[in-house]
């Protein structure tokens, strides 16, 4: 493993993150003294990618925070409007089943209305028979049995 | 040596930058998923709710003409009434043998049981 470290530092100037004074100086001691060119190349390019790199992060990090901030604002309000919903929902659910039973009610009720006035009929029509078509004899017999069973 | 400290802040920062923008990345996205799912919610509660409401403007519609039906109902039954309550009252009144109140029924019937 250190071995292969070692050879790594020695041959390959890219790997600056890992530290290693050991394999390092050779490169880094003869560059800076004599002209500051060469050593740019290796250390400043990383840098400058690197920098690069942080700026793009920072703002992708900056507006990916934004975008989580204005989808935690619509989350809430989608929130509330399902709350809302469900409120309308259970109400009118409560109005639907009571009007519900309120028809079952009244149609109970208008049933037995109706039961009634067939009855009611029954007699009316016997009296009206009885007293208008001027019978007489057995028709008029007949007229007061109809009359007495379905009136009494 | 210090381009060496730079490089390896810089390195740092990235990697940190790297995993905040990844998480704030991620909760961004998670969090539109949530929406979207609430949202979805909030579009069959109201898909239900309209229902409702129209099972309930059914119900009230079908409320107001039982309520005509029984008014009509009532009328009638009232009318009705009119002519078989002293017919009922006469039956009774023969079967009693009270001359009175069959007279007094038939009264009755005669203006109350016209065609």
């Amino acid at each position: 493993m250190t071995e292969m470290a070692q050879h790594n530092g020695f041959h390959s100037m890219g790997d600056l993150t890992t530290p290693g004074p050991f394999p390092l100086t050779p490169p880094r001691f003869p560059a800076p003294l004599p002209m500051p060119a060469p050593p740019r190349p290796g250390g400043g390019r990383a840098t400058v990618v690197l920098a690069v790199v942080a700026a793009l992060l920072f703002a992708a990090g900056i507006v990916f925070g934004v975008l989580y901030l204005s989808a935690r604002g619509d989350h809430d309000a989608a929130a509330a409007a399902l709350t809302e919903r469900q409120n309308s929902l259970a109400e009118v659910n409560l109005r639907v089943s009571s009007t519900d039973s309120a028809r079952q009610a009244a149609d109970q009720r208008n049933g037995a209305l109706e039961n009634e006035n067939t009855e009611l009929t029954a007699c009316v029509e016997a009296v009206r028979h009885y007293l208008w078509d001027g019978l007489v004899g057995v028709e008029r017999d007949a007229a007061v049995d109809r009359l007495f069973t379905t009136c009494e | 040596m210090n381009r060496r400290r730079t490089v390896v802040l810089l390195a740092v920062a990235v990697g940190l930058l790297a995993a905040a923008a990844g998480l704030l990345g991620t909760r961004y996205v998670m969090q539109r998923g949530d929406t979207g799912a609430v949202n979805q919610q909030v579009a069959t509660t109201e898909r239900e709710l309209a229902d409702a409401n129209t099972r309930l403007a059914a119900n009230t519609s079908t409320l107001d003409e039982l309520d005509q039906e029984r008014e009509e109902l009532e009328n009638t039954g009232a009318t009705l009434h009119a002519c078989a309550d002293p017919a009922a009252a006469s039956v009774a009144a023969v079967r009693a043998g009270d001359d009175t109140a069959l007279s007094n029924a038939v009264d009755l019937m005669l203006v109350n049981c016209g065609r």
